[in-house]
């Protein structure tokens, strides 16, 4: 029963099983050293740019700020251009992303080279610094775990692929090509893993946040800021997921792609598309 | 009334952390909590409110620390509040008749003490007639000025059958025919009617789902609107 004698059909078989166990293996190892309870309370969780950053860096932080300001007017969004509103120049906000985004569109931006600006990267270094201390995105000391992990995977992994290589070529037996792409396919994966931003905690966080507020996929969403919703969609599910017009100026590539696609879709890349505006009713205390 | 275990667990979850909140902001002035509607029902669907009703002794800048909290709580579960002091309640109660009845057939007290009003009578009824009118009124100027849309159709049907089904129990209850759920209670009335049984289900799915059968909104909505005047000519036959 020594697998390294076994002829080349059967050998591959345990050789993909062996690849599936230590990738399992690998997860379940990741997952115990990075997971740790979703804390619903945590202030990551009720701030929209926090989530976005984590669920997609920094483009998507600032493609939020900009969301919530032209929700909430204090942006005006052109067929070219990002700018700020009269109600923005003169209406101090609270957070520093949105102070910062005011502050240069006081000059019209086209949008995409709003969203690449380099002049945002110090807030989202701070933001950063945040998610790191709450173990939600792998620092360096989870890298390097991970790493470590991963070679020991990998060392497996090739050791195995290299010993019957070896036995093989003894035998005389050359054909050992599909077992090299085997290991080399194995080995690919196990260093992507490595290089995951978010840790499994993060994982479980965002998953956490998407459940909290999937309600506001099927929401009619009032524009106009009065609720924190709008900004909430699109923090935690994607700033292309607003329902509103404007977003075709600000994501065309993004809105391009959810206007061809099925109804059915449900991805984090696109939301309701409800329109906003509820009827009238009879007035905050009617009944 | 079945109480929190029938709700989703995240709603459930905001719900404790908002209490939690509110607590912490208003101390000794938080004298109740309390959740009513839908959700006190265990009836809650995915459009619906979350209502709540804290009853303070005082409102004051402690409320600023609730402000952040209560933003996220009405994204995650779209929870409403009312912020009544325990000195209005009763003018409260008088005033808007109608919504403490619905709180009192309704409601959970997750925090402090039981709620102590009453409403007048008389008030209950002038304010179930108010409220029928005004909404016969509504529909008639929704029905001229929406329904060749169909989709409109379906929101402003969708948001009248919550009135409709309240009023429902309010008119049974005035006619001392006992307390009844606000569907159960549209149900029996419309039974004795004769002639809008048809409508109910399609009440039901306008107000879950948002939509009416194509072709047929509009006059679905015209039916609801002769539902709210039967309902109002009900209510005129009721003793102040």
């Amino acid at each position: 029963m020594n697998p390294f004698d076994w002829r080349g059909p059967q050998f591959l078989f345990f050789y993909v099983v062996l690849i599936i166990v230590v990738m399992i293996v690998l997860r379940m190892a990741r997952r115990a050293m990075e997971a740790g309870e979703p804390d619903a309370r945590t202030g990551a969780l009720t701030d929209p740019y926090r989530i976005a950053l984590l669920r997609e860096g920094r483009q998507e932080m600032v493609r939020v700020a900009v969301v919530s300001l032209t929700d909430r007017g204090l942006l005006t969004v052109g067929d070219s251009s990002v700018q700020v509103s009269e109600a923005g120049r003169t209406t101090p906000v609270r957070r520093r992303l949105e102070q910062q985004v005011l502050e240069l569109c006081r000059t019209p931006w086209s949008a995409a080279a709003l969203f690449d600006s380099p002049l945002f990267e110090p807030i989202a270094a701070e933001y950063e610094r945040d998610l790191y201390g709450m173990q939600l995105l792998a620092d360096e000391d989870t890298l390097s775990r991970r790493r470590n992990l991963a070679r020991a995977a990998m060392a497996l992994l090739l050791l195995v692929a290299g010993g019957k290589i070896f036995i093989a070529l003894q035998r005389g037996r050359t054909n050992v090509g599909l077992l090299i792409f085997l290991a080399v396919v194995a080995v690919a994966y196990a260093r992507r893993d490595v290089k995951d931003r978010m840790t499994a905690k993060g994982d479980a966080f965002l998953a956490n946040a998407k459940n909290l507020f999937r309600s506001l996929l099927s929401r009619d969403l009032r524009p106009g800021g009065a609720t924190t919703e709008v900004v909430m969609l699109a923090g935690v599910f994607g700033a292309a997921s607003v329902p509103f017009e404007w977003k075709k100026k600000l994501f065309p590539r993004a809105t391009a792609s959810t206007d061809g696609s099925s109804s059915s879709c449900s991805s984090s890349s696109c939301g309701s598309s409800c329109g906003g505006g509820c009827g009238g009713g009879c007035g905050g205390c009617g009944g | 009334m079945t109480g929190l275990q029938d709700l989703p667990e995240s709603v459930r979850r905001v719900l404790d952390d908002l209490l939690g909140h509110a607590r912490a902001a208003f101390g000794d002035r938080l004298r109740s909590a309390v959740l009513y509607g839908s959700a006190a029902e265990g009836r809650l669907r995915t459009t619906s409110d979350v209502n709540l009703l804290f009853v303070l002794t005082q409102f004051d800048s402690s409320v600023d620390a609730l402000r952040e909290p209560f933003r996220i709580a009405r994204a995650a579960a779209n929870v409403n509040a009312m912020f009544l002091l325990e000195s209005e309640l009763a003018e409260a109660a008088e005033a808007f008749a109608q919504k403490f009845a619905d709180i009192e057939r309704r409601h959970v007290v997750l925090f402090g003490e039981e709620l102590a009003y009453t409403i007048p009578r008389p008030a209950l009824v002038r304010r179930l007639r108010q409220v029928l009118l005004n909404l016969t009124l509504r529909l008639r100027d929704a029905y001229v000025e929406r329904s060749l849309r169909e989709e409109q159709c379906a929101i402003t049907v969708a948001e009248a059958a919550g009135p409709l089904r309240t009023s429902a129990a309010s008119i049974l209850e005035l006619e001392g025919r006992g307390t009844l759920a606000p569907k159960e209670a549209l149900e029996a009335l419309v039974r004795e009617l004769g002639r809008f049984e048809p409508l109910l289900p399609h009440l039901s799915e306008a107000r879950e789902r948002r939509v009416l059968p194509a072709g047929e909104a509009a006059a679905i909505l015209f039916q609801t609107m002769e539902l709210a005047a039967a309902l109002h000519e009900r209510a005129l036959r009721l003793e102040p």
